[in-house]
């Protein structure tokens, strides 16, 4: 018997499941879906020898994470490599202007405080100040809330900047992007370098703590990079998966847990599978997933959780996202040739344009001008397409959940407000539209294009909700000591022995990995 | 009340007030009752800082320029203090018995009465799981308002605050105290979504954020629809009998009874200080004020720190964060004088209330919002119009009407127009175009209001700053509420208890905690921290 039965294979579920093994603990991952990784897989989804990471694909948060500091040579031998760009990313105007920020920090502060002066000195200010705040800040990020140590943690900052000093640093961490961009940098160009990039923290510019946020990429941008899986995102839940089993873990796909099994205790015993077949945990049931699935499905009959469920039928899920990937017959031709390097590269008119189109998502209609992220893996890890050829990785985190519209009236929605594939197209239209104006001949060298609308995303994953790839909206009132929701403390449940991570549990969603890490510290 | 003459002899008070809007005259009134000589100096012809009353279109017709709503006036600790002697000097309010209301493009409403089951009513038709849901809501009031307005009535932070901290939660438990932490994060979109079922239910409540700058999204933004809805349902709405400044010309009165002083047309050029401390004030004519005890600026940190403060505090770090407290968006305030009262298409019973929303969904405010943020006028603006002579017919010559519109959310600098119709430029030249399409907004919803004005007047965010150089960029709040800029963290970090970063000198006002309104917390908060309780 299993001590931990570990439902869910995604970033959180590994990184647990490997830190229990390596302790000795037996675990079991059962995966509902036919593969693991949860948002982690790669496809040839276009064209055979095309490699597409069809979600997730930037591995900048799990080189900087905890996790990786435990796990990373035990993957290593595993055969996990990361390849890494020569420019993380940077953004490009409708004019065709454009602005890169690269992992050399005084390249970086000349280049700004050539754009306008005193913008490369404020960038060099702020980023040294959240450097020196770094500690802190990734502890309250990453950490364990409700323990000693985060106690400690606070009580420690407190004496050290006194509380004049803490109630400053958590006054400025409140901040929107706009209210750290507006006032201190003279520079659009800048302003549009930054805004979308709150964009992949589940956030918008004018949300509280996006300003905040904003400056923890930039830091993490500059100190990390950019970096993806040679070969695919696959072969980190490959690397994962082989250590799981090489300290006596099992992992099962297609097993579709149906309930989770309490005993008269009130503690969980194990699991039942859709199948009807019974598997018993010893120590512990660990479910990563959306609350609307742990308490919705897998308790829905466990009295003792009703006030989760109802809790949980009061989590927000934030706006959707999509997915568009390309197949191309030879690398991008950019009209400013040094955009090839990077990694991500933005479309974006800036911090307004980010706004608006946020805006015009979350009122249900199509963003007119959306803001394009822009992933170029075969720029710096050729073995991602056959020899000569690329592809391209879009995605488009400005995507309504219900279709009420679109904002620039050009694409009829359909009556139901759901996605289908011709909205799906003609959207992906609009958006090869804004790109190809960018790079020569594009739409010839297209070989082929493949699209993920929110409601494909869904599909393909039950946690993300309305296409949400964040596990929930990472509003404020929901983040931290609030996510996934009251009583959700240390991934803690209502049921003894059942724990509940991944990216709708602190400390929220990407690739970091931190509730598994967390989860898994405090059991073994 | 003296009215020194600015050339006087030199004058020495114990405490000298820079800004003679409704927190600086508490203040001077509290130091005054507990034997402080205080002088008030105000660099306009007339007192009352954003609370003020004029004939702005047609003899006759009394308008607000500006704050209208004296609710958190009349339920104010300060009231509760100075009540009687205000009476003495005039104090009046007009209760208005229908509160505030919406109104929706299919002709429908929805509002706010004072009486229980007219609001009931209304909402049984509309919805009756949002009849109980009100219900339940305005219950839990009676046991949560205790700890809010504790919270809302004291110095942030202090001790007091703490213990009503600790007491809500040793009362209320931590499940309580977690949920209330929760709810003062949440936009009004999280908790009105919780809370309610029905969109215009949901829309009539959130258009209360948008009277700060609070849109649905806007985190820390729930409070307000919260608290406004809860506290009009259960203590009403009131208005200035004869026009709002019926505070101002009490508390003048009073003042004078007390032997305080207030120096109109005496601008203050800066504050004086030596050894790092301040003791004074130099008038713009060159004369100097001798301050014993404290320098009180009822004035926004820019004006502060910029003006006042040319050489700064000494803390050129902290000067800094004072000078960066961020404005929140712009208000046009338009004002109407009319034949006959607006006859709204949703229903004649509309026009008693003292406030009728025009932001009929979360999408049109958040559209709005989003496009002001943007540095666009709002292709479809958020209006307030508010109707005092509803309320109180002295506004007004007999049978004749006025209206107070204030539009919400308005860019400083205007880059564009999200409809494409007016062209960017300077406020001056693009303002009457704006009230136009305002007053067809109106005309939209009350056909033949149009037809019934008979003057009108029009502020745009400049001309709100010119009136009152603290509504920077026609803010009327006087700076940003979002989380950032609130509680602990108003108006910065670290100096939230009204102490600047210079001995004896303090600051009061809309942009200190408690924030806006007309509920002169900060100035009787600071008046009792210096002079006593």
């Amino acid at each position: 018997m299993a001590d931990y039965v570990i439902v869910g294979s995604g970033i959180n579920a590994l990184v647990a499941a490997s830190l229990l093994a390596l302790k000795g603990r037996k675990v079991l991952v059962l995966e509902r879906n036919g593969s693991t990784g949860g948002c982690m897989r790669t496809e040839e989804i276009t064209l055979p020898g095309f490699k597409h990471d069809v979600m997730a694909t930037t591995f900048v948060l799990f080189l900087l994470s905890p996790a990786y500091a435990a796990l990373a040579p035990e993957l290593e031998k595993r055969g996990l490599q990361f390849a890494h760009p020569e420019i993380p990313t940077g953004v490009l105007r409708a004019d065709g202007s454009s602005l890169v920020l690269t992992r050399d920090h005084a390249a970086n502060v000349a280049a700004f405080e050539k754009l306008a002066s005193g913008d490369g000195k404020q960038f060099d200010s702020d980023i040294s100040r959240l450097g020196a705040n770094a500690p802190f800040l990734f502890a309250l990020l990453g950490g364990r809330l409700w323990s000693w140590s985060m106690a400690k943690t606070v009580a420690k900052e407190a004496w050290r900047r006194g509380p004049r000093g803490l109630s400053s640093f958590f006054g400025e961490a409140l901040g929107s992007a706009r209210s750290w961009l507006e006032p201190h940098y003279k520079s659009d160009l800048f302003h549009a370098l930054m805004a979308p990039w709150v964009l992949h923290t589940g956030l918008g510019p004018e949300s509280a703590y996006s300003g905040q946020m904003a400056k923890v990429i930039a830091f993490a941008l500059e100190a990390a990079g950019a970096p993806i899986v040679k070969g695919g995102a696959v072969n980190a839940v490959k690397a994962f998966e082989q250590l799981i089993r090489d300290h006596g873990g099992e992992i099962r796909t297609n097993a579709d847990v149906a309930e989770v099994i309490v005993d008269s205790a009130g503690g969980a015993s194990g699991v039942i599978l859709a199948s009807g077949e019974k598997v018993a945990a010893g120590q512990g049931v660990i479910c990563s997933m959306a609350p609307g699935q742990l308490y919705g499905r897998l308790l829905k009959n466990h009295g003792p959780a009703d006030a989760m469920r109802q809790e949980a039928k009061g989590f927000v899920h934030g706006k959707g996202n999509m997915q568009v990937h390309y197949a191309l017959k030879s690398p991008p031709k950019w009209k400013t040739a040094e955009l090839s390097k990077v990694a991500l590269l933005h479309l974006s008119s800036g911090l307004d344009g980010v706004s608006k189109a946020v805006n015009e998502a979350e009122r249900g209609l199509l963003p007119a001008e959306p803001t394009i992220c822009v992933g170029q893996p075969t720029s710096f890890d050729p073995s991602r397409a056959p020899e000569g050829k690329a592809i391209l990785w879009l995605q488009l985190p400005e995507a309504p959940r219900i279709l009420k519209g679109d904002a620039a009236g050009e694409i009829n929605t359909p009556k139901d407000q759901r996605w289908n594939k011709a909205v799906r197209e003609a959207y992906a239209d609009r958006v090869e539209t804004m790109l190809s104006k960018h790079i020569t001949g594009f739409k010839a060298s297209v070989l082929k294009r493949c699209c993920y609308s929110p409601a494909d995303l869904e599909a393909m994953n039950v946690n993300l909700v309305g296409g949400d790839p964040y596990g929930g909206a990472c509003t404020i009132d929901q983040f931290f000591l609030w996510r996934p929701m009251r009583g959700g403390a240390n991934h803690e449940t209502p049921v003894k022995r059942l724990y509940h991570i991944g990216a709708s549990t602190h400390p929220g969603p990407g690739l970091g990995g931190g509730s598994g890490f967390l989860l898994a510290k405090a059991l073994a | 009340m003296t009215e020194a003459q600015g050339t006087s002899a030199k004058k020495t008070y114990d405490a000298v007030i820079v800004g003679a809007g409704h927190n600086g005259l508490a203040a001077a009134i509290h130091l005054a009752k507990r034997g402080w000589s205080v002088g008030v100096y105000e660099t306009k012809s007339e007192a009352g800082g954003a609370v003020k009353t004029r004939e702005l279109t047609l003899p006759g017709f009394h308008h607000d320029v500006a704050a209208m709503n004296l609710s958190m006036f009349a339920g104010s600790p300060f009231l509760r203090e100075y009540g009687a002697a205000l009476g003495r000097h005039g104090l009046a309010f007009a209760p208005a018995e229908d509160c505030f209301a919406s109104v929706f493009p299919d002709r429908t409403w929805f509002g706010i009465s004072k009486k229980l089951d007219k609001t009931m009513a209304r909402l049984a038709a509309i919805n009756s799981n949002d009849a109980k849901n009100f219900s339940r809501l305005l219950e839990k009031f009676g046991e949560d308002a205790p700890h809010i307005f504790g919270l809302l009535g004291n110095v942030m932070p202090s001790a007091a605050a703490f213990k009503v901290v600790w007491s809500a939660w040793r009362q209320m438990g931590t499940a309580w105290s977690f949920e209330m932490l929760k709810f003062l994060l949440s936009s009004p979109r999280t908790w009105l979504d919780r809370n309610f079922e029905n969109p215009k239910v949901k829309a009539t409540l959130a258009a209360w954020g948008m009277h700060l700058d609070f849109a649905p999204d806007v985190a820390g933004g729930a409070l307000f629809p919260y608290l406004e809805t809860m506290a009009n349902q259960a203590f009403g709405m009131v208005i200035g009998k004869g026009g709002a400044d019926t505070m101002i010309k009490a508390m003048l009165g009073y003042l004078g009874e007390l032997g305080g002083e207030v120096h109109l047309n005496a601008s203050v050029k800066e504050i004086k200080s030596s050894a790092s401390t301040a003791d004074g004030i130099i008038l713009a004519s060159g004369e100097t004020v001798t301050a014993r005890k404290a320098v009180i600026a009822n004035v926004t940190p820019h004006v502060l720190f910029g003006a006042l403060l040319p050489h700064g505090s000494g803390q050129p770090a902290v000067d800094a964060k004072f000078k960066s407290f961020r404005p929140g968006p712009g208000t046009m305030m338009l004002h109407l004088a009319l034949k006959a009262p607006l006859k709204w298409n949703a229903g004649s019973e509309l026009s008693n209330f003292a406030y009728v929303h025009v932001a009929p969904t979360y999408d049109y405010m958040t559209q709005a919002y989003s496009q002001a943020m943007a540095g666009l006028l709002p292709e479809a603006p958020v209006l307030v119009v508010g109707q005092p002579t509803a309320i109180d017919q002295s506004r007004a010559p007999q049978g004749k009407h006025i209206a107070w519109v204030q539009v919400r959310m308005l860019p400083k600098h205007v880059k564009g127009d999200a409809a494409g119709h007016i062209k960017a430029g300077d406020w001056q030249k693009i303002k009457n175009a704006y009230a136009d399409r305002v007053i067809d907004l109106i005309e939209s919803y009350a056909t033949g209001g149009k037809r019934s004005i008979l003057g009108r007047a029009v502020f745009s965010p400049d001309d709100l700053e010119s009136e009152n150089a603290c509504l920077i960029g026609g803010d009327n709040l006087s700076g940003s509420h979002h989380l950032d800029q609130n509680f602990l963290f108003r108006p910065v970090a670290g100096y939230s208890r009204y102490k600047m970063p210079m001995k004896r000198l303090y600051m009061c006002g809309a942009a200190t905690w408690p924030g806006a309104g007309t509920g002169a917390g900060s100035g009787y908060l600071l008046g009792k921290m210096l002079g006593g309780k």
